[in-house]
């Protein structure tokens, strides 16, 4: 059975200079989006979208938006400033994106974003992720993602590297004083409970943290019907993208709708 | 003259530049030999001859040296080759313009593809010399075309070559997966860094240079994504500098004698292969496919089906191959020789044209030459 990681600490993830990068990236690529109807996938603690959507311009632009996590962290979302003010427009849904069919329900969505998950998803499974994600949005619709995928070497032979690198960062967070001693040890952990420490240790081990490079997950991709519109690099942490897609209508479904069906398809 | 082109078999509408059309390569039939092949390549033909009418562009390569350091794991002239099916051959000067002179008046081909390998002793002052001096060459005998094939250079070392007279340039990106891409060309040479290579254009549009040619070698990685990619990639060169690529490279992998890396799972068959030379046509209907002789005739021959492609005839891959007729080669080829192969073409409904140019980045017959079977003097 799937199981959420989240824990204390994770809140502290935007005191990251990369991480604090890749969400002020996103905010511009979603402000420049069309639509109205937003998905958050493994939405956390809430700490990310709070930091998306705290334009007040948010208020207008969105009708509807639907957070999902394995966790249940609806009363979470409620104590951000900006969230709170879209309540009348923001659900939350617990569920595993592999088995989130019941946002067939909610109609397509013009974006949907998705931050820090499909590393944490087994390869064999990353295919069905990355077609719940393509089914959730419509066509000419967006999708966000925001994740490790590491530049240099394959799977989880630079877990070390990507982990260290967010170490350090975390480090540099607590030297310009963006976090205090107290937090940077909940962001850490002590290597026994959850924290950095403890998910460096299962990376390189090889029990979390299924790192795909951009060319495998541009590839799941296209094969899920989306097209690749641009592919950012983080200059903080080589180590991070922020990639975003277009939904395309298939070929096979184009020709089907102008054509009558297609023998054999 | 070209046979008559029969009516697409349906109302689907396929849209230049839509990127959609890449999703096709994961189209459960695609690339089986059904309907959805048959369409793409029928209307891969009917787009082409409406653009082209049956003509296709010959275009020779000559290659300038086989001395190299690089280490591509799957060329033949890799350097850690020593000597399976190969001499390593620096053409001096007069060699240079033997090999041309051979080419213009013997076999009628004006259009020279200068190839070069990485030789620390042939750098752009060189290609530079040479360019000039097969323009002088071609212009003796009426005109003519010249571009290169070399590695990889800085917006200087192409501005330089756009001055000395370069009509066009190509260079493959081989394959647009980092990770493989690094495994295929070990080292510190420039070729060894995939984003060095890949903002290659960028740097030639910057130079000034507008008639490019972009490709893969199918192959090396998942060959549909390598294919999906490289029109993602022409789609961003067409949207920044306002003029897409105007060749297209098609070479598919195919194991060298003295290479390390002969085979790989990614290879795609023929029919998978040339209906993804279809589906980009229906892509990028204007942009000249590069076929080689890496391909045999029959394949060729259903690639350019409709016209509008870049035909070799005439083929060595080892620097003095034509006149000198020095062995060896980078990969395995054919050699379809001109005048001979010609007149095939053309009973096949295809006009193959020797006298032509590129023109604002578009394949322009010359006034005077129209092509009459063959451009090579008897």
């Amino acid at each position: 059975m799937p199981y959420s990681r989240l824990y204390r600490g994770f809140r502290l993830a935007g005191a990251l200079s990369s991480v604090k990068a890749q969400r002020e990236y996103q905010k511009l690529v979603l402000a420049s989006l069309p639509g109205s109807r937003l998905l958050i996938v493994g939405c956390g603690f809430g700490d990310e979208a709070e930091q998306l959507l705290s334009d007040k311009s948010c208020i207008q632009k969105w009708s509807d938006i639907t957070a999902i996590d394995l966790a249940d962290v609806s009363g979470e979302l409620r104590r951000h400033e900006h969230l709170s003010m879209l309540t009348d427009k923001l659900r939350f849904h617990q569920c595993d994106l592999l088995e989130a069919c019941c946002l067939d329900s909610y109609g397509f969505f013009d974006i949907v974003q998705c931050s820090f998950v499909l590393h944490d998803i087994r390869p064999s499974e990353k295919g069905t992720a990355m077609e719940r994600l393509a089914a959730a949005v419509r066509y000419g619709g967006h999708i966000i993602i925001s994740d490790i995928f590491p530049l240099r070497g394959l799977k989880n032979q630079n877990a070390r590297d990507v982990y260290d690198t967010f170490i350090y960062e975390a480090l540099d967070a607590l030297a310009v004083g963006r976090i205090s001693s107290v937090e940077l040890n909940e962001l850490l952990g002590d290597g026994t409970c959850s924290g950095l420490l403890r998910s460096r240790e299962e990376a390189i081990q090889g029990t979390r943290d299924f790192f795909e490079s951009t060319y495998e997950i541009v590839g799941r991709a296209f094969s899920a019907g989306l097209s690749l519109i641009s592919l950012a690099r983080n200059i903080d942490n080589e180590n991070l993208a922020v990639l975003v897609f277009v939904r395309q209508e298939s070929i096979s479904d184009r020709m089907a709708s102008s054509m009558g069906t297609i023998d054999g398809i | 003259m070209c046979g008559e082109m029969s009516s697409p078999p349906t109302s689907f509408e396929w849209r230049t530049g839509d990127l959609a059309i890449a999703h096709a390569l994961w189209d459960k039939q695609f690339g089986k030999g059904g309907s959805l092949d048959t369409q793409i390549l029928e209307a891969s033909k009917l787009k082409k001859y409406e653009q082209y009418r049956g003509f296709l562009f010959a275009i020779v390569p000559l290659y300038i040296t086989s001395i190299c350091v690089e280490s591509c794991l799957y060329c033949n002239f890799r350097a850690g080759n020593r000597g399976v099916k190969l001499q390593r051959v620096r053409l001096r000067p007069l060699q240079l313009a033997d090999e041309v002179q051979y080419l213009i008046e013997k076999k009628g081909l004006r259009v020279i593809e200068l190839v070069y390998a990485t030789d620390p002793l042939v750098r752009v002052d060189r290609m530079c010399k040479d360019v000039e001096r097969v323009q002088r060459l071609l212009a003796k005998s009426g005109g003519g075309a010249v571009g290169i094939n070399a590695e990889a250079l800085d917006v200087d070392e192409y501005r330089r070559l756009k001055d000395a007279g370069l009509d066009f340039i190509v260079l493959w990106q081989e394959t647009y997966d980092r990770d493989q891409y690094i495994k295929y060309h070990p080292g510190t040479t420039k070729k060894a860094c995939f984003e060095y290579r890949l903002e290659a254009y960028d740097r030639m549009f910057v130079a000034g240079i507008r008639t490019i040619g972009m490709g893969i070698l199918s192959g090396l990685s998942d060959w549909r994504l390598d294919w999906a990619l490289l029109m993602d990639h022409e789609a961003y060169i067409s949207e920044t500098y306002g003029i897409g690529p105007c060749i297209l490279g098609v070479p598919r992998l195919k194991g060298a004698a003295g290479a390390l890396v002969r085979e790989t799972p990614w290879v795609p068959n023929r029919q998978e292969f040339k209906c993804a030379v279809a589906l980009h046509n229906l892509f990028a209907p204007s942009v000249l496919p590069f076929l080689s002789t890496r391909e045999d005739w029959e394949l060729c021959s259903e690639m350019a089906s409709g016209g509008g492609a870049l035909f070799t005839l005439n083929c060595s891959t080892i620097p003095g191959g034509y006149a000198a007729r020095a062995q060896g080669y980078q990969f395995p080829t054919d050699n379809f020789d001109a005048p001979l192969y010609a007149p095939r073409l053309i009973r096949q409904g295809l006009l193959p044209v020797f006298d032509w140019k590129f023109s604002k980045g578009e394949a322009v017959i010359a006034e005077r030459r129209l092509a009459s079977g063959t451009g090579a003097q008897e």
